[in-house]
């Protein structure tokens, strides 16, 4: 095993598309991350007492008040109108004073990583390119022979994949912290977090996280298998996606229907609610805007949804070895 | 078999794809060492018993074992075979001596051994030079060096080659066969299947004719050329030839012995062996040949006779055959095992 990983490891190194794809979601990630610092970081424009008593003035009618009446009408509504001003002012900045909570040290990879779809896309793609190219070049025959038997091919490639999916979530780890670090240098507004990060649930999360990208790779690689080609299994896989959706919204699985109990199994609610439910433990503040519990039907403990997400992807390697195991190979 | 243990043994071979069987029946047994030549039209089912040697196709029924071991995909004993299928099979995007050590780390080579068998396989096939330029950018005769280079890296005992000189210019060609030679000569059975008749009549001390999926002859090569054993018998004039004709009760007209010689000639089957025996019975009728030399049938001829539908292709291959009961009859030539022999 120890020599195909090997194998593997001087061919995906001199494969520019790969390096291309990771240095790609690195850049997004990047760019993502500080375009949304800045658009957290700018302070809105509030009106100025005279803009305000300028606007009441334009915008209101005065007829049939004397000038008395009327200015007394407009002191009035100045008050008013700033009051409001300032009470918006107030929830902006209170807003704007947890929101950059999220550039913290602290917080930052949580930030980056919260909502990213990017990195399971993209190393999807990867997978798809790395089995789907052993077919594509015939090259499936020369390493299905020097592997021994099929299965540990398929091991070597999950392996593989898992090495590298660990190490882009690492690189965009690193990237989140570097660039948490430099706003720190540039004396960049950031507001030191008022609930600090549960570290223990900041590494299951990110274990989840880890998981889930792995069940949709091998959903990617059980595709490429079964299709002998890595062209169409990344968008089998979002159309699979967008499918689920449809499918778990349907009548007959809403609350108290006969069916409501089948979308339990359904795989990307199992991963929403594993990394959501994981990621409002962290106390992170990315996780908490956007990780409240998506379904109220939760009959089963975290471990359990787990349970159901990895045996998702036991069932898509275990179609894949199948697949391999019996084919001809007539590449 | 010559006495020597199998390395390929097939029994009952059969591989069915859709409605039709590819392989119908085969029954191989190659001899350990040499060249074991694979010969057939397109669609005999040569490159899909190969593919089932090598693993990469489950038979349909039957079995096939290498060095005693059943062949299935996955398969240990595989790993001592090394092979080239058809078109082949490369990374574009790593060097030359990239993919050689892609796929030698893949058999477990250690660094030092794999960094010298990538310049040993590499010079072997005359990449040397290229070691460092992409695959991708490669021609079709470098390519199938390559692939050989690849086939090579571990160091099989068994190396199955099909149609190995495929895309490659003359000098190529002719390195490739004296690499098969060497293969052999260092006691690597190598399983050869290739259309270039002449190579395979060069390189093959045994060979396997194949038709529609069913092995229609097999035996030494030697024993298969022999069934078309002939004598060139020349004389002064057409008389002569005429007058020899009758004697040794031939059913076939003389032929020409070139542009200048109409009808002037003979061609006699009979075993080189027999040429003595021959040239005694004309003299003692005082017919004396200008010329008397052996004429060896060409595989490609016994090939056609094999496998051609065409029975003019099986006319064109045959030859004036003595008629029974005019003169001494001709003894009868060694015959190759056939499929009705089994």
């Amino acid at each position: 095993m120890r020599a195909l990983l090997h194998a593997d490891w001087l061919r995906f190194r001199r494969r520019k598309d790969l390096w291309i794809i990771g240095i790609g979601i690195l850049i997004l990630s990047g760019v993502t991350f500080l375009a949304a610092y800045r658009t957290d970081s700018t302070d809105p424009q509030w009106p100025t007492p005279a803009q305000i008593r300028e606007e009441v003035m334009t915008f209101s009618d005065f007829s049939g008040m004397t000038p008395e009446e009327a200015a007394a009408q407009i002191d009035l509504m100045v008050a008013d109108a700033t009051a409001q001003y300032e009470s918006a002012k107030e929830e902006s900045e209170r807003q704007q004073a947890f929101a950059l909570q999220k550039y913290d040290l602290s917080q930052a990879v949580f930030t980056m990583l919260g909502n990213a779809t990017a990195p399971i896309v993209a190393l999807v793609l990867i997978s798809t390119l790395v089995v789907g190219d052993e077919f594509r070049f015939g090259t499936i025959r020369t390493s299905l022979l020097a592997a021994g038997p099929r299965r540990r091919f398929l091991a070597a490639r999950v392996i593989s994949l898992f090495v590298m999916t660990v190490g882009l979530y690492v690189a965009v780890i690193l990237l989140a912290t570097l660039l948490a670090l430099v706003l720190r240098l540039v004396g960049a507004e950031v507001i030191s977090p008022t609930t600090p990060v549960d570290l223990a649930s900041g590494i299951a999360w990110l274990g989840a996280v880890v998981l889930a990208t792995m069940v949709i790779i091998s959903l990617g690689l059980a595709l490429t298998v079964l299709l002998r080609s890595g062209a169409l299994p990344l968008l089998i896989v979002v159309i699979a996606a967008l499918t689920e959706l449809f499918v778990a919204a349907l009548p007959i699985f809403a609350p108290n229907e006969f069916l409501s109990g089948v979308p339990q199994v359904f795989l990307l609610r199992n991963i929403r609610m594993l990394t959501g439910s994981l990621g409002m433990d962290t106390h992170a503040v990315a996780l908490s805007e956007t990780g409240e519990m998506p379904y109220q039907a939760f009959v089963v403990p975290m471990v359990g949804i787990a349970a159901v997400v990895a045996a998702w992807g036991i069932l898509f390697l275990v179609i894949a070895d199948r697949r391999l195991r019996t084919m001809d190979v007539v590449e | 078999m010559d006495g020597r243990s199998a390395v390929i043994e097939t029994r009952g071979l059969v591989k069915r794809f859709a409605e039709a069987n590819a392989v119908d029946g085969i029954d191989l047994d190659v001899p350990a060492g040499g060249v074991y030549g694979f010969l057939g039209p397109n669609g005999a089912g040569k490159t899909t018993t190969i593919r089932i040697l090598v693993g990469l196709l489950w038979p349909t029924r039957g079995t096939s074992r290498i060095f005693g071991e059943t062949v299935v995909p996955g398969a240990p004993v595989l790993a001592r075979v090394g092979s080239l299928i058809e078109r082949p099979a490369l990374y574009p995007y790593l060097s030359a001596s990239e993919n050689v050590r892609v796929f030698g780390t893949s058999h477990g080579l250690g660094p030092d051994v794999l960094l010298r068998r990538i310049a040993e396989s590499l010079d072997r096939v005359g990449l040397a030079a290229v070691a460092r330029r992409k695959a991708g950018g490669f021609s079709t005769g470098m390519r199938q060096r390559l692939a050989l280079a690849i086939a090579l890296i571990g160091r099989p005992d068994l190396v199955i080659l099909d149609e190995p000189t495929n895309g490659l210019d003359p000098n190529g060609v002719v390195d490739v066969r004296e690499l098969i030679a060497r293969l052999a000569a260092d006691g690597t059975t190598v399983f050869l299947s290739s259309h270039v008749l002449p190579e395979v009549e060069q390189l093959c001390d045994r060979v396997a004719i194949l038709r529609a999926g069913r092995i229609v002859a097999e035996g030494p090569t030697n024993d298969l050329l022999g069934t078309g054993e002939r004598l060139f018998v020349r004389f002064d004039s057409p008389a002569e030839a005429e007058s020899a004709r009758a004697i040794l009760g031939l059913s076939a007209s003389p032929i020409d012995a070139g542009p200048t010689r109409p009808g002037s000639a003979l061609l006699v089957d009979t075993p080189i062996a027999e040429a003595s025996t021959l040239n005694r019975r004309l003299g003692e009728a005082g017919l004396y040949p200008a010329e008397l030399t052996p004429r060896r049938e060409s595989l490609e001829a016994v090939f056609r006779e094999l496998t051609s539908d065409n029975p003019d292709a099986t006319a064109a291959a045959g030859h004036a055959v003595p008629e029974p009961g005019a003169g001494e009859p001709a003894p009868s030539p060694p015959a190759p095992a056939t499929e009705a022999d089994r």
